[in-house]
């Protein structure tokens, strides 16, 4: 490479490369099925957001499994909607 | 930001950030147990993953076959144990690997040199020791809202006769490919299956039997007529499947069933004189999809974290 930074593990190979492409975590936490929550993060201003929902427990096939609505405002990740207990991530780049 | 650190990238999306953390490789679990499968209309396995975090894991799956796959539960069962239900259609023994990822904090590392970022409370936020997750791609998936291109037709009407062994429920409907960039020899993806949908088909046959007398076409007498009604239903999940260097999104079939019942009566010279019915089986959706909201698959190269 001809600018950047290459950072090395032990062994020589590339650990990191400013090359490369992440998603950083910003927060994760766990919405109950039911519950609503917004949640405010001043880094995310400017970012390229994206939210993840993993169910907790798979969806039921005896009743219906709602998953939760996650939706981005600004500054704020707003989680509500569903009647299963998930986790969200956050992630940014 | 005011203070602390930052990295882009050239694209200038963040690489390393004190105010976030990145994920770190915390490891390959190649040997699930399977805690639920079936074989009719296209058949499944739900494959679990015994993980042991401090934090919560973030799962990526590869695809060793083109089958379909999504992540269905991410449990912490006790103290440090997770549990990652993973779910595949089809019926074969290949089963993918999951390759956990997790923030700084949870993964340990022997390795004495290297680079560190750390948040305003002292904790790493970044650790080159520690295999720091790097994507090559990612899409956004919508499933179609139907997983049959046909109507459901010709089975039994008695008794949910023609059983399970029929294919008018298998799923053979995906979305359009949509493209993930280039991939590696051997790309990891992380996706929830969140999308459901159940569809059913009912059918009915109705016979009159005269005992007594027949007087052009009216029965005179005592005579019985029976009404047999069948319904056969599925259930299905959402899945994605790897096509080089495309992804659709598809259907899985997870559990399916049959509803019948059978109503008898009787007259004797028009006068009920009685019935009955029966039946077994249920649904939890009738002929619906539900959570077709657009949903993140994040690539990465499985390669880099054997």
């Amino acid at each position: 490479m001809s600018y950047g930074l290459n950072v090395y593990r032990a062994s020589g190979a590339l650990g990191f490369s400013s090359a490369d492409v992440t998603w950083n975590q910003v927060d994760s936490f766990q919405v109950n099925g039911g519950a609503s929550v917004s949640n405010t993060y001043a880094v995310l201003s400017g970012k390229t957001v994206l939210t993840v929902q993993m169910m907790i427990d798979p969806p039921s096939t005896s009743a219906k499994s709602i998953a939760h609505t996650v939706s981005q405002s600004g500054n704020t990740i707003n989680v509500s909607g569903g009647n299963q207990n998930t986790h969200i991530l956050v992630l940014m780049q | 930001m005011s203070y602390g650190f930052e990295a882009t990238n050239n694209n200038n999306k963040v690489l390393i950030s004190s105010e976030t953390r990145n994920l770190h490789f915390l490891g390959k679990y190649s040997s699930p147990s399977v805690t639920n499968s079936a074989t009719a209309y296209g058949g499944f396995k739900e494959l679990s993953y015994t993980i042991t975090s401090t934090v919560i894991p973030v799962p990526f799956f590869d695809m060793p076959t083109t089958d379909y796959y999504g992540i269905i539960g991410v449990k912490n069962t006790t103290g440090n144990t997770w549990v990652v239900k993973v779910i595949r259609s089809g019926t074969s023994s290949t089963y993918p690997s999951l390759y956990v990822f997790v923030d700084a904090r949870g993964v340990s590392s022997t390795e004495s040199y290297g680079m560190q970022v750390l948040q305003n409370d002292g904790s790493a936020s970044f650790d080159s020791r520690k295999e720091p997750l790097v994507i090559t791609g990612g899409a956004a998936v919508t499933h179609p809202s139907n997983p049959l291109s046909s109507s459901i037709t010709g089975l039994s009407a008695t008794q949910c006769g023609s059983g399970s062994s029929h294919s008018q429920h298998t799923p053979d409907v995906e979305s359009s490919a949509v493209s993930v960039g280039s991939v590696s020899s051997t790309p990891i993806f992380h996706y929830s299956s969140l999308a459901q949908t159940q569809r059913s088909g009912t059918f009915s046959v109705s016979t009159e039997e005269c005992l007594g007398l027949n007087i052009y076409n009216n029965c005179v007498g005592y005579g019985t007529s029976e009404t047999n009604t069948s319904t056969y239903w599925a259930f299905y999940r959402g899945g994605i499947r790897r096509n080089g260097t495309n992804i659709h999104a598809g259907w899985i079939t997870v559990l399916g069933g049959c509803f019948w019942s059978s109503e008898d009566d009787a007259d004797f010279f028009g006068i009920d004189v009685g019935g009955g019915s029966g039946g077994g089986g249920g649904f939890p959706l009738s002929n619906e999809t539900i959570n077709l909201a657009s949903t993140a698959v994040i690539v990465g190269d499985g390669t880099r974290y054997a």
